[in-house]
């Protein structure tokens, strides 16, 4: 009888974490997308965007494994239009914010395409692996 | 060989320990005074001045947006959701509890309301208000800050 509710419980653990996992949503294309239709002037808008650039930055700055390194002085407009840019295709929508920086940052450190296309397949591979896409 | 000579050789093999180690200190004496003689980097040469992070004045410009309460709330919880996710894939995670919880956006707008946290950073905020949640009494809440702020300045990041 003990056995069977240690099994009970570790199955249902593993249902409980895959599903919160399964319904986990990242910030992504779509949020981005989405700032583009609020009614407001295209600054506020440019504005929003570096925001959530910024805030992906901050962690990995903080904790002292900086994300970027291709920054110019106060400079996000240019990430800002090469993320624009990416999300414009649907088929990247899914992509992290986060990583889609990174691939910004590569963009503008005159990274190959190819190098950034491997970048960019490789997350979303292992996104799926770990089920989180 | 002579009794003199074994005798004398012997000494020697007694005193070379003492020797090897009275050389090795006096090698080591030099080598820290060598050390202590390098000037020290310049701060200045160190720090590398990056730009203002995501913070109260962010917090303010989307209060001021004309966009309904509802989505101003929306905006702030993606941030805050950013926060969070790019501590967790960046592999230190901002927060040591409950990642998600509303409550903290309400902290923040709480806490930004204050002129003198405008330029907290967001991430630092968070982590005040995770120590709040958990009861951190409020003198230590406010030396954390200080001192975040202290060092922020003394390191050119914010001003």
């Amino acid at each position: 009888m003990k056995k069977l509710m240690v099994v009970l419980l570790v199955i249902g653990f593993f249902c409980i974490s895959h599903d919160a996992l399964a319904k986990y949503n990242f910030v992504n294309g779509n949020n981005w997308v989405a700032v583009d239709a609020y009614g407001i002037s295209k600054a506020d808008k440019t504005n929003i965007k570096i925001m959530f650039i910024k805030s992906a930055i901050e962690p990995a700055f903080f904790n002292g494994r900086p994300l970027v390194e291709n920054k110019k002085d106060n400079d996000y407009t240019s990430y800002v239009k090469i993320i624009d840019q990416f999300y414009s295709s649907s088929e990247n929508r899914d992509m992290p914010l986060f990583f889609c920086v990174r691939i910004a940052d590569m963009k503008l450190g005159n990274s190959s395409d190819l190098e950034i296309n491997n970048f960019r397949l490789s997350v979303m591979q292992k996104l799926k692996q770990i089920g989180l896409e | 060989m002579k009794i003199g000579t074994r005798r004398i050789l012997n000494a020697l093999l007694l005193i070379l320990p003492f020797v090897v180690l009275l050389l090795l200190g006096f090698g080591l004496r030099r080598e820290s005074a060598h050390v202590a003689l390098k000037p020290a980097p310049s701060a200045e040469k160190v720090v590398k001045i990056e730009p203002q992070f995501c913070n109260g004045h962010d917090w303010q410009l989307i209060d001021n947006l004309s966009i309904s309460a509802a989505d101003k709330l929306n905006l702030k919880a993606e941030l805050f959701k950013m926060q969070i996710e790019a501590g967790f894939l960046e592999g230190t995670p901002v927060l040591s509890g409950n990642a998600l919880n509303p409550a903290f956006i309400a902290y923040l707008d709480n806490f930004y309301r204050a002129e003198e946290n405008a330029d907290v950073p967001v991430f630092f905020a968070l982590k005040i208000a995770e120590m709040a949640s958990k009861g951190t009494p409020d003198l230590i809440i406010q030396k954390f800050k200080t001192s975040i702020l202290d060092r922020l300045r003394t390191a050119k990041i914010i001003q």
